[in-house]
């Protein structure tokens, strides 16, 4: 029975050609589904991750960076560096608004730092200076490349105008792309003074950031003080969960377009072997390997579906974030073994229905033709 | 030639109802992709235009409403309500919170209201009436599983939930809605009110022109006396935030509905093509009566047009019903998936799709040697 499968299966190699070609579209959808969802949150936690801190301390009741609002009076930080274990502190001031420049408008998180910054800036550079002077602003080179931005011009963050003194690299994303600017300049676009956002805090060597942590919670009023690990795993768990349901849903609508193609594509292969079915079970085939053979042969569509579906993405999405930089894209081998175990999964369900008409097949038909 | 395309469809009608499904469901998978990004586009206006005004002036050079932080002077409200025109200047505030519950966390954009600009339509529950009243939007409520009478904590100050809102989320954030009492109290409550001007205390000023008053003539005066604000007619605003959605939004959306069209075709045509090929044998007995090249190519293109057609509508209407499911089970996205324009690109691309599809088909069919069928 295995042997006439694959035998029936490669009988007609463009037919079997064109199945597996209309199931690995299905799962290329929601391969690229997968990878825009690993992509952004991969990049939406890129500043916390990168910041030079082993503890992020922040105001009371406040957990995470992403979307979240958060001021400390500033002589909080000072409190913080006396503590023993402290090794440095820097204080940075942070607001999320939309900026203008090069006639398109973006939404970004605004770095306001203390200059020099040895924790807090950006940490890895395509263009330019690294930190910005008083009105200058460091951006991100994606964003520079989409609005076609050259070092010195302007960029508008609510009504004051900064001039571009570098590109980083590694900033931008959909939901937060990072703009540095001085800690002076964002007081003043905030109307704030005295104020931090987020003090990072490095440890002495040896010291343990649980620890740490706790004890400045517990030396210094009103503050919420989480090691760094801790904080990146709540951006990232409040990104995803923002993200997860639309990803979630469109994984749901291609998989059902991939339940529905996989059926289409199996039921043609067995239609097309209705006779020689009909003939092996009149030389004796029982309904049990015959199903055995459809389900065989829809796993072995589906696998190679995968397959090329994966190598597709493998060249498609370097591609796609070559044509659109705006978008983070990353296919994971998790992600792709997912859909792989989803997509046999759906194959076998989908040859239900022509292992069904198999079973109802009468062998006598193999004669009457 | 249209009886016999009917007896072809109607001679398998299993296959007839997958393939046309399947196409069915190209066609829904698109539009439900544009009618997310409509959506979102579309709820990023209605933010604007649900909060009523005539006029509204944000900060100068802050030109969005949901996505921007806007800072005007406490005074500006008195220099609004000194021009000629205006019959009254509602304060609006806007306050991007988290609301945290366990491990869960969400953003909660806080719109604090004086007379106007509160919510649009409570769908259970009261307005807010009285102290430390809140109302949130449906897509909060379903996702934590809170009622009204609930406390609702955002950095460690308790809320009592009055009423729910629905239709209140953009930007993938739903919207809560509190009186400027409270949030003065929130503020105090918190670590730095000692310098309270740090906070947002007004972005807004929504803008009543008196009865009779030209709005166009009223928001230049307003332009021109008020330097400190911009000022916009609400369609304008609306605009913009619609814009910024579409910049914000473009790229990532572009690439999935241009990855969705892509496969559309190719799915398209491989069905095209497969439906075709498993008939060989039927084609060639065609060949073998004398039906010509020409007929038999014919009905292949018209059959690949009839189940593009019947699968266009189906197709519209199943991205409906995903769509309404979609939003009664999470509320916080919209989805248009049946918006004149993309229904009628998806529908074009459907049918070129399904005749490019059939394009392989007919050559098959052309290639096609009749003596086959007999020594089969």
């Amino acid at each position: 029975m295995w042997r006439w499968t694959l035998k029936s299966l490669l009988a007609d190699p463009l037919a079997l050609l064109v199945s597996i070609a209309a199931a690995a579209s299905a799962f290329l959808l929601i391969m690229f589904f997968e990878a825009v969802y690993e992509g952004e949150a991969e990049q939406v936690v890129s500043y916390v991750l990168n910041a030079d801190a082993d503890i992020w301390v922040m105001q009371r009741g406040v957990g995470n960076m992403h979307m979240a609002t958060s001021y400390l009076t500033d002589w909080k930080l000072d409190q913080v560096e006396e503590l023993p274990g402290v090794a440095a502190v820097e204080g940075i001031l942070y607001l999320n608004t939309v900026i203008k420049s090069g006639g398109r408008q973006w939404f970004a998180y605004i770095i306001g730092l203390d200059v020099p910054s040895a924790q807090g800036g950006p940490w890895a550079m395509a263009a330019g200076r690294a930190e910005p002077g008083p009105d200058e602003a460091v951006v991100p080179a994606v964003f520079a490349e989409m609005a076609e931005l050259e070092l010195g011009d302007p960029v508008r963050i609510t009504d004051r105008d900064f001039t571009i003194v570098g590109f980083s690299q590694g900033t931008f994303s959909l939901a937060n792309s990072v703009i540095f600017v001085t800690k002076t300049d964002l007081e003043d676009v905030m109307t704030s003074l005295d104020i931090v956002s987020y003090g990072l805090v490095k440890a002495e060597p040896g010291v343990n950031p649980a620890e740490l942590a706790a004890a400045i919670e517990a030396a210094v009023d009103k503050v919420h003080a989480l090691p760094a690990d801790r904080f990146v795993i709540n951006d990232r768990r409040m990104a995803v969960q923002m993200g997860v349901e639309t990803v979630a849903l469109m994984t749901l609508i291609g998989g059902a377009l991939a339940v529905l193609l996989v059926a289409f594509t199996i039921y043609t292969l067995v239609a097309r072997q209705r006779r020689e079915l009909a003939v092996a079970k009149a030389l004796g085939a029982t309904n049990a390997s015959l199903y055995l053979s459809a389900g065989l042969q829809a796993t072995l569509v589906a696998i190679s579906s995968v397959i090329v579906a994966a190598i597709l993405a493998t060249v498609g999405v370097p591609l796609a974030m070559a044509l659109i930089p705006a978008v983070s894209l990353k296919l994971t081998i998790g992600a792709v073994a997912r859909i792989a175990v989803v997509g046999v999964l759906v194959a076998l369900i989908a040859s239900v229905i022509p292992a069904r008409q198999i079973a109802r097949v009468d062998p006598l038909s193999a004669f009457q033709a | 030639m249209l009886r016999f395309i009917f007896r072809q469809l109607a001679f398998d009608p299993l296959r007839t109802a997958l393939t046309s499904t399947a196409l069915a469901c190209v066609v829904a998978v698109i539009l439900v992709l544009e009618g997310f990004n409509e959506g979102l586009v579309a709820q990023l206006g209605d933010a604007v235009r649900a909060r009523q005004a005539d006029l509204i002036v944000t900060q100068a050079g802050v030109s969005n409403m949901t996505a921007a932080r806007s800072v005007l002077p406490q005074f500006t409200r008195r220099d609004v309500e000194a021009v000629a025109g205006v019959a009254a200047a509602h304060p609006l505030t806007g306050v991007p919170v988290i609301y945290a519950q366990g491990e869960r966390r969400t953003p909660v954009f806080l719109f604090v209201y004086d007379d106007d600009g509160g919510p649009e339509r409570v769908v259970a529950g009261n307005t807010v009436r009285e102290q430390r009243d809140i109302v949130i939007d449906r897509s909060l409520a379903i996702k934590y599983d809170l009622a009204p009478g609930d406390p609702l904590v955002i950095a460690d100050f308790e809320f009592r939930i009055s009423g729910v809102t629905s239709g209140a989320a953009a930007f993938f954030t739903p919207f809560a809605f509190v009186r400027y009492d409270d949030l003065i109290d929130f503020y105090f409550e918190s670590d730095v009110a000692a310098d309270i001007s740090t906070f947002p205390l007004l972005s807004f000023l929504l803008v009543e022109v008196a009865s009779g008053a030209d709005r166009a003539a009223v928001a230049e005066a307003i332009e021109r006396d008020v330097p400190q604000g911009d000022v916009f007619f609400p369609e304008r605003l609306a605009a913009e935030d619609e814009q910024l959605g579409r910049d914000l939004f473009g790229p990532v959306m572009k690439l999935l509905i241009g990855v969705g069209y892509g496969i559309g075709v190719l799915v398209t045509g491989v069905i095209m093509f497969a439906a075709v090929n498993a008939r060989q044998h039927e084609f060639g007995v065609l060949k073998a009566l004398g039906f010509s090249h020409r007929f038999l190519s014919a009905s292949v293109m018209l059959e690949a047009s009839a189940l593009a057609l019947f699968a266009i509508p189906v197709g519209i209407l199943l991205a409906a019903l995903i769509g309404s499911a979609i939003e009664v089970s999470m509320p916080l996205y919209r989805v248009l998936s049946t918006e004149p324009v993309p229904v009628a690109r998806t529908a074009v691309a459907c049918l070129v799709f399904a005749l490019l599809g059939a394009l392989v088909p007919v050559r098959l069919v052309r290639g096609l040697d009749p003596g086959q069928v007999f020594r089969s």
